[in-house]
């Protein structure tokens, strides 16, 4: 199993990679856009005025992956890639241009949002390998057969699974399976249109967090987080997903402090070292907590967690 | 265009109340337990041989997906049904796969085929970019001929739309393309979760559930969470502006289509305009 990192800049990478992160995952800045980005988040956010990255960062960030064994995800993973047909041309050669750049820099692989931005690929006969998004919503084992059929070597699963259903996942044979480690809002990513993280210059804040005042048939309650359904990790289960087969654990935190997501990484990196060291779970989640305990500590006390039986899996449909 | 009734609920209906040959979809975007079963459709039918029934079917999660392909199997050897709808890949590949030339039509669901406009905000995500791509994040996902082919190919005749000024001109290289479209005339959905925030909300599980997301919740914008603030903060005149008024049923956030008047003149590339029966009762008149 690796530990899949999201990186901002060569200097995130740099911490990254030496928190443990076998694979990387980036978008670059060039593309058809001032404020959005083909990698799904805007081209800045709050705490960075930059998380997209140009050519030669791009090259030299995977340079820097390679010499540490890391593979590189390139981000296209930007919801919508359609267009009427006037002008769809000049953006499906812009898209091609961004995915051919990335290939000519080297990247491993390419994460792809939308079927049609997999047949144009296809269609031009660039080859690399595809990794089916989250933001194609997979859920169930007949959608990782119907994407490994079209030619998608991984499936990236949504935020809200249960362990037993990963496990049914995992037997599909041929496609690897990759699970998110941390964090997710309460909507399916790939069918939410509330976006945020976007290049806004408003504060739309997280909807999905954000409180309303909530009117039913019989009462009215106001200020009320009516979606808070964040979960935020998922150490205790760690030892299941590895047992289990899943290829990847995904970290997000593009929105967050570097420095957040560098114990983060390290911690699940070190988590999984101590399971390929042959740890039982239990032991390998309490010595890789340990080590940053404080930190830890500060998420555990939520009871937020990913995987296990709680009020907000329970409301799972 | 067909007008057709959208009951997310089978006891919704009220047979006395449906004139004959009438078109109605029922299901759920989001609810696996809104599928109706094939003694509810038969009872359905015996009120009125000629009505003509459309099943929409929800994302389905590993835990459902036996009991949605067992439903589905169901359905179609029925006969009962005129068209299913797809709101999950997984569902319509396990379909299509195993009930070729069911003769039953195969449309995708709009969790399938949205549009960047949906975004209450999208003006202000495309504010800086040019027309171009402006015009770009405007289309649906289905705006792509590649994409049509291979859904053709696999057996689908149209698409359910949620459409408004801004993507107007992608319905129409749909249609042109040879689809039926679908479109919802009232509602426009904002957000899907696998998460039932109104179970979780009145603490209550399937099925005790049934009874409360009959009665959708409407949510108005008090206080955002904000990033940058690391906390809750009073959301600003622009932003009370952009947000609408959300409507919650079960797992499926809904809002209110404001050109709801603009679509009723440009009905001609328009199979079915779909109305909400829920959203149209009394307490959620417009």
């Amino acid at each position: 199993m690796k530990v899949k990192a999201p990186v901002i800049s060569l200097e995130s990478a740099e911490k990254m990679l030496g928190a443990g992160a076998g694979e990387i995952y980036l978008g670059a800045s060039f593309g058809a856009f001032k404020n959005i980005s083909y990698s799904a988040r805007g081209n800045s956010n709050s705490y960075n005025p930059q998380i997209t990255i140009d050519e030669s960062e791009l090259k030299e960030t995977i340079q820097l992956a390679h010499d540490n064994n890391a593979q590189v995800s390139f981000l296209s993973n930007l919801p919508q890639f359609s267009l009427p047909s006037s002008e769809r041309s000049r953006i499906e050669q812009n898209y091609i241009d961004y995915i051919q750049i990335g290939i000519n820099c080297g990247i491993d692989n390419v994460v792809i949002a939308d079927i049609g931005q997999y047949l144009l690929l296809r269609e031009h006969n660039i080859d690399i390998p595809c990794y089916a998004s989250v933001y194609l919503a997979t859920i169930n084992a007949e959608q990782v057969r119907f994407l490994k059929n079209l030619g998608f070597k991984r499936v990236t699963l949504e935020y809200h699974m249960l362990t037993d259903e990963i496990r049914e996942i995992c037997l599909v044979e041929g496609i690897d399976i990759e699970v998110f480690a941390n964090f997710g809002g309460t909507f399916l990513n790939g069918r939410c249109s509330l976006y945020h993280n976007m290049g806004e210059s408003l504060d739309l804040g997280f909807p999905c967090k954000s409180k309303y005042d909530v009117i039913t048939e019989s009462s009215v309650e106001q200020d009320y987080s009516f979606y808070d359904s964040n979960l935020y990790c998922s150490l205790c289960s760690i030892g299941k997903l590895y047992e289990m087969g899943v290829s990847t654990l995904k970290i997000t935190g593009r929105e967050i402090p570097i420095k957040v997501t560098e114990d983060i990484v390290r911690t699940y990196s070190k988590c999984v070292t101590y399971l390929e060291d042959q740890m039982d779970y239990m032991t390998a989640r309490n010595l890789a907590f340990s080590e940053c305990k404080e930190f830890w500590s500060k998420w555990c006390s939520k009871k937020r967690c990913k995987y296990m039986k709680s009020k907000v899996t329970n409301s799972y449909l | 265009m067909k007008t057709a009734l959208f009951f997310r609920n089978f006891n919704e209906i009220e047979f006395s109340k449906l004139e004959k040959g009438s078109c109605v979809f029922i299901g759920n975007e989001g609810c696996i337990y809104k599928l109706p079963c094939k003694d509810e459709l038969q009872q359905l039918k015996k009120s009125d041989e000629t009505i003509e029934i459309h099943l929409i079917t929800p994302l389905v999660s590993q835990t459902n997906l036996q009991l949605a392909k067992d439903r589905i199997d169901e359905l179609i050897s029925s006969k009962l049904i005129a068209s299913i709808t797809f709101n999950d890949y997984g569902l319509f590949y396990y379909t299509a796969d195993n009930h070729k030339d069911s003769g039953v039509k195969y449309y995708l669901g709009r969790l399938l085929t949205k549009s960047f406009s949906e975004c209450p905000w999208s003006d202000h995500l495309n504010r800086n970019e040019d027309e171009h791509v402006q015009k770009y994040m405007n289309g649906f996902v289905m705006n792509d001929p590649r994409k049509i082919k291979l859904f053709q190919d696999m057996g689908v005749t149209g698409v359910h739309l949620s459409v408004n000024k801004k993507n107007i001109a992608g319905l129409n290289e749909i249609s042109e393309r040879g689809l039926d479209i679908i479109v919802h005339l009232d509602t426009i959905i904002g957000a899907a979760s696998r998460i039932c925030s109104q179970a979780q909300y009145h603490d209550v599980k399937y099925p005790d559930c049934k009874e409360k997301c009959e009665q959708p919740a409407v949510l108005k914008l008090s206080r955002l969470w904000s990033l940058k603030e690391d906390g809750y903060i009073e959301p600003s005149e622009e932003v009370k502006q952009v947000v609408p008024q959300y409507i919650v049923a079960g797992n499926i956030t809904y809002y209110r289509n404001p050109d709801y008047n603009f679509l009723i003149d440009r009905s001609d590339s328009i199979k079915y305009g779909i109305v909400d029966y829920t959203f149209n009762r009394p307490q959620f008149n417009r």
